[in-house]
């Protein structure tokens, strides 16, 4: 144990550095703080909503089940401006604007966290693959995240979940499709990178198998550029995601989703505003955050920002 | 390599990129289970044969394989196919919304990059004061905002709170286009002498393409500002101060030059984000370009037209990308084309 | 008024009938609502009109949607045409007078003289021919409208007697021709331009007629920018002059958006708009404004999947259920915003034999312990346990289907789940784009309850009657319900080929006994045609036949 330390001493020196270069950024600790609260909104919904939706079990087109929520309509109270009662006002059904928005966290975070750690998968054993092996691997590989990488995100995941079809699933499959080849091509990069340096030339040279090279030496030093592209992209996720849902391919209807929520507040604009301000709120603090988080990651990563 | 060699190459390049792309949309928008056929014949009251010659048409009734191999042998013949939405070739109706979009794109340019560059500037050479804290500010905000929700908070402020724009459009009701050299309102306008033209085409103009080149500026602000921190932490930097030159020489004549390298680069790439953002604010804006259109054609499964408007977008960002490397090498004379 | 037919159908009804082809309803007037103290008016010689979607075509010979057809019926003319709001009189147009023959099938119409098209060329009998054969030989593809005119006539029909005199003979006698004749379709087109266009070639749509158009009504073409708007300025050789109340400028705009139309309507850009049902709280109250509201015959319906693989959906008491649960009045209040009104059965309130349905009183009305009962009767009780609730049809959901951006609809929809939820029967709302949910409808059975509106193609009971509950092997069961009933589909063509008033409406009454205890569909209700306009706005009426003439509009406050 000792021994281990000593030999990653340099390393966890180099983390203690990072963490307090961190702890000195407000804006940093900012993002931190925001997506802390979030996670604790999304853990905490029952406690913090006034309204709850009901969960139904219903089988789908698959032939899979799974559970939605259910909103309970009051059209008497549709449309009522923020008060004690509802902080965000009412939607055109009479539901809490204010209590979707705190479930919505849950839709949100889940979206942004498969689409990631999915699209991160794919992309870090495709492209750490590609870039230890090189070859015919690499070039397909490469070709291949070329074509995806030549049409933006917005519009290639537009033309597959248009396809797809309407459902939250369908939105972070089209995601997922769309980001791997994002993190296939850093994570070759980091390799082509890594693969040449001394320490991996030694382990090479005594023998050392290609797997245990790629988990052990390669792997772990490229994680801090992918953990700064991650915490970037979680932001710009719910951005596409949020969008994909106020054009109408999202979420089903009824369901708290903040983009689909702007959407169907979009008609009511001129005599409630507040349906389509709050859960725009609530998704520019939510990327901020992430924004904030992952900028100051990178700050502290980055040797040549470190001054 | 010379520069030439190098853009034919990498046109070549844009070959199979681009087979690749229509290989993506075409199995997209084929297996999907609809029946454009019927919408496109007029919906529960279609006729049957109508039904079977659209059918025919679009070649529905063949294998998969074979309809691609029809629609790449009209894409050969420049034929991208019948907009069924719209009752008109694909090719007539991008070429109409294409150039109200490049308007958009290039005034949304015009916006975001000498205020990114300028921010970028007085951010970084006043770093950690006030100065700095409010432009970084705008700037994080700037790319974390969803764009729909920005043009809606837009609108209902100065279209209807306060109604200094207006809501939608390119000009104003009853407001005849100006004569057609360009196909963009504010060129013309300008050539053929229409001055009302002219300033209702740019009341028009401002709030969506402030709405769509927000985010650009935010990103470029940020990478201008750190590349000016970059370049002005450098040796040569401290040489040149060391050298006695004035702070506004060393900034504006050397470390300026080398913070504008990453810059172009960043604002290159960020043209993907200006055409998907196009697709959001020109709906809401009611902006009669190819990002509605392409709204419209994925909602009503116009498959050819979203094929078409994917397969154009495709060209115009890896050429922007092409002339992003370019300028980078004009720019920066140590980078050399085709190096790697 | 986009309506394709059902040749077969027709054959029967036809001649029997006074049939208007596109037809207005029979009763009760326009409700408009005035305020007080009245704005300046903006643009006083242009009208605008603030709409959603935009026309397919400006080509008589092609055109058969309302946007399309609106603008044919204001560039060009027909030999005979309609006034105001008046459905039922057929008045003079490009024809001055006409006679038909006692075999009332040779028709012979005078033509009116010195009219001349908007580029100048003169208007005579060859133009006519011309027109009327042109869009017999193109048989336009693309929308399949020549129908209206090959039911009836054929290339040899139209005869040239001089140069103001045509005869037109019919294949067979057709009780609308006069109809046929003021429908867009039979709009005069100048040969002389079409023929340096690209002439007529069989089975093909003329390109450039398409966005084209010089004819000799009241307005020519400006310009039009694809999803943006359309202009027409006033011909100014229009025979009818223009002395008198008339705007010079027409300018039709292509807003998708709901907010943006609101906003036109109210600042006084637009003079007219189309609003959602949601939004009219936007422009209600408002000065100057005014929610101009019409009978319509657009009925709005809920259909059941009975080959459904959830086989109780075959179960008539569990339909009849469900169409207790299905909560009227706040489709009314809240999805319609009280401009719907409610529908017994498949005929329509302002059609004849209205009356035979139980005398008009819907059988149905939202009572959920009624559905209980009946549910609980039929063996379907409440068993399954999840999440503390107990559900019917062991859990299985009911698939509730409705296409998007339809937010009535929807309101319908999330409505209809929350009653279904509470009496312990399970459903997924869901939605998807309209090529998508049409091949839910017509190629899958994966759905369960959906929703769909119908228009009429004309005057009669048997254009609802028959595609509703007629059987799909009697050429009706158009929303794919596969429902059929043998003495229903009996009844149904007995009404079809009978004149007799007893009888007809005796076999409607014994058709609506069986279908409405057996319900195939929720009988929703009946729309009203609403639509936002300034009060400025002067000589407008709402006529089914020709929804816009801009030609009697002007603005100027009364």
């Amino acid at each position: 144990m000792d021994d281990y330390l000593k030999k990653h001493e340099s390393r966890i020196k180099d983390i203690r550095f990072m963490f307090h270069l961190f702890r000195k950024s407000l804006l940093s600790m900012i993002g931190l703080a925001i997506i802390i609260a979030l996670l604790l909104v999304a853990l905490f919904a029952p406690f913090i909503a006034k309204e709850h939706p009901t969960y139904a079990e219903v089988s789908t087109e698959q032939g899979t089940t799974q559970v939605e929520e259910r909103w309970e309509i009051h059209f008497d109270k549709k449309l009522l401006p923020p008060s004690t009662d509802h902080f965000f006002g009412t939607d055109d059904y009479g539901r809490d604007i204010f209590s979707m928005i705190v479930y919505g966290s849950q839709t949100s975070l889940r979206i942004c966290i498969l689409v990631i750690a999915i699209s991160t998968l794919i992309g870090v054993v495709l492209g750490g693959l590609a870039g230890y092996f090189g070859g015919v691997l690499d070039e397909i590989l490469m070709r291949i995240t070329d074509v995806f990488l030549s049409i933006p995100y917005l519009i290639l995941a537009l033309a597959i979940a248009a396809a797809l079809g309407r459902s939250i699933d369908h939105i972070m499959e089209a995601m997922i499709i769309t980001w791997w080849p994002t993190y296939a091509r850093l994570m070759r990069g980091q390799v082509l990178t890594i693969r040449e340096q001394p320490f991996v030339e030694a382990a090479r040279s005594v023998g050392a198998k290609n797997s245990r090279i790629l988990l052990h030496h390669i792997l772990p030093n490229s994680l801090a550029p992918l953990l700064v592209q991650i915490t970037l992209d979680l932001g710009a996720v719910l951005l596409v995601a949020a969008g994909l849902s106020f054009i109408g391919l999202g979420a089903s209807p009824g369901t708290a989703e903040w983009g689909l929520m702007i959407s169907d507040g979009r008609s009511f604009m001129f005599h409630a505003w507040w349906y389509v301000t709050f859960p725009g709120l609530a998704i520019l603090l939510v990327v901020l955050g992430f924004n904030l988080l992952g900028d100051g990651l990178r700050d502290v990563t980055d040797p040549k920002l470190r001054r | 390599m010379k520069t030439w060699e190098y853009i034919v190459r990498r046109l070549l390049l844009l070959i199979p990129v681009l087979i690749g792309v229509t290989i993506i949309t075409f199995t997209v928008s084929h297996v999907i289970p609809a029946d454009p056929a019927r919408a496109f014949a007029g919906g529960p009251k279609a006729q049957p044969e109508t039904i079977a010659r659209i059918r025919a048409e679009l070649h529905l009734d063949k294998p998969l394989w074979e309809q691609y191999f029809y629609y790449m042998n009209d894409l050969i013949h420049l034929n991208l196919g019948k907009s069924f939405l719209e009752n008109r070739t694909v090719t007539t109706a991008l070429a109409q919304y294409f150039l109200a979009t490049f308007e958009l794109t290039i005034f949304a340019t015009i916006i975001a990059i000498p205020f990114g560059i300028i921010g970028g500037i007085i951010s970084a050479i006043r770093q950690n004061k006030l100065s700095d804290h409010i432009t970084r500010i705008i700037a994080i905000v700037g790319y974390s905002l969803p764009i729909f929700w920005l043009a809606l908070m837009l609108q209902y402020v100065f279209a209807y709170q306060f109604p200094i724009f207006p809501l939608e459009g390119r000009l104003s009701v009853g407001m005849t286009s100006p004569t057609t050299f360009t196909g963009f309102y504010i060129l013309d306008s300008i050539f053929s002498g229409n001055g009302a033209a002219l300033i209702s085409s740019l009341h028009h103009l401002l709030l969506p393409a402030f709405t769509l080149g927000f985010a650009e500026l935010a990103i470029i602000l940020r990478m201008m500002r750190s590349s000016m921190l970059e370049v002005m932490g450098s040796d040569y930097i401290r040489t040149a101060r060391a050298k006695g030159l004035s702070e506004r020489t060393v900034i504006y004549k050397h470390a300026l030059r080398n913070a504008m390298i990453p810059t172009i680069t960043v604002a290159g790439l960020s043209f993907g984000g200006l055409l998907s953002g196009a697709v959001l604010t020109e709906t809401i804006f009611n902006w009669p370009g190819m990002g509605r259109f392409a709204a419209h054609a994925v909602l009503g499964l116009d498959f050819n037209a979203v094929m078409g408007f994917t397969l154009v977008v495709a060209i115009i960002y890896v050429i922007a990308n092409l002339i992003v490397d370019i300028l980078y090498a004009v720019v920066d004379p140590r980078v050399k084309l085709g190096g790697g | 008024m986009r309506s394709f037919g059902k040749k077969d159908v027709k054959a029967g009804v036809l001649a029997i009938l006074i049939c208007a082809m596109f037809i207005c309803v029979g009763f009760s007037g326009c409700t408009q609502q005035q305020q007080q103290g009245n704005p300046e008016i903006k643009n006083p010689t242009t009208y605008v009109r603030y709409d959603i979607g935009e026309p397919r075509t400006l080509d008589p010979a092609e055109a058969y949607d309302s946007a399309s057809t609106d603008m044919v019926f204001n560039i060009y003319e027909t030999l005979v045409t309609y006034h105001g709001n008046d459905t039922k009189t057929i008045y003079p147009s490009l024809a001055t007078n006409w006679t038909v023959g006692s075999d009332q099938e040779t028709w012979t119409f005078h033509l009116r003289q010195g009219v001349k098209f908007s580029n100048g060329d003169l208007f005579n009998a060859s133009d006519v021919k011309y027109s009327l054969d042109r869009v017999l030989t193109i048989n336009s593809p693309d929308s399949g409208v020549a129908w209206i005119l090959s039911q009836c006539m054929d290339l040899n029909s139209t005869t040239i007697l001089d140069p103001y005199t045509v005869q037109i003979k019919l294949k067979n006698t057709y009780g609308g021709f006069l109809a046929l004749m003021a429908f867009s379709v039979a709009s005069i087109v100048d040969k002389k331009i079409v023929e340096a266009n690209g002439g007529v070639i069989a089975n093909t749509d003329n390109q450039w007629m398409k966005e084209h158009a010089i004819g000799t009504g009241p307005y020519k073409l400006d310009h039009w920018t694809h999803n943006s708007e359309i202009v027409l300025k006033k011909n100014d050789l229009y025979w009818g002059g223009w002395s008198g109340n008339h705007v010079d400028t027409v300018v039709v705009k292509t807003a998708d958006e709901a907010s943006t139309r609101i906003l036109a309507l109210n600042s006084g850009d637009a003079d007219f708009a189309y609003i959602p049902f949601e939004n009219l709280v936007d422009i209600q109250n408002k000065t100057g404004v005014l929610i101009y509201n019409s009978p319509s015959y657009n009925t709005v319906n809920g259909i059941f999947n009975t080959q459904s693989e959830n086989t109780f959906m075959a179960n008539k008491d569990v339909r009849k259920a469900l169409s207790y649960v299905f909560n009227y009045q706040s489709a009314i209040d809240d999805a319609f915003n009280g401009y719907l009104f409610l529908s017994p059965g498949a005929i329509p309130k302002g059609m004849p034999y209205y009356e035979t349905q139980n005398n008009g009183v819907p059988v149905y009305n939202h009572n959920l312990e009624k559905a209980a009962e009946l549910l609980n009767a039929s063996g379907y009780t409440q068993t399954t346990m999840f999440k503390g609730k107990l559900y019917r049809f062991n859990n299985t959901a009911i698939r509730i289907w409705y296409n998007s951006g339809n937010s009535e609809r929807q309101k319908m929809a999330l409505s209809f789940q929350q009653d279904l939820a509470n009496i312990g029967i399970n459903s997924i709302v869901s939605t998807e784009s309209w090529p998508q949910y049409l091949n839910r409808l017509y190629n899958t059975i994966d759905w369960d309850f959906m929703f769909l509106g119908w228009m009429p193609d004309y005057n009669d009971p048997d254009d609802y009657v028959a595609p509703f509950v007629g059987s799909a092997a009697n050429g009706g069961d158009t929303f794919h319900t596969g429902w059929a009933n043998a003495t229903v589909d009996r009844m149904i063509n007995r009404a079809k080929f009978n004149v007799s008033t007893q009888i007809r409406g005796d076999s409607y009454a014994t058709a609506f006994n069986i279908y409405i205890n057996d319900p195939s569909l929720i009988y929703i209700g009946q729309e009203s045609y609403t639509r936002g306009m300034r009060t400025w706005l002067q000589g407008y009426s709402y006529n089914p036949c020709i929804e816009y003439y801009y030609y009697n509009y002007y603005k100027a406050y009364k």
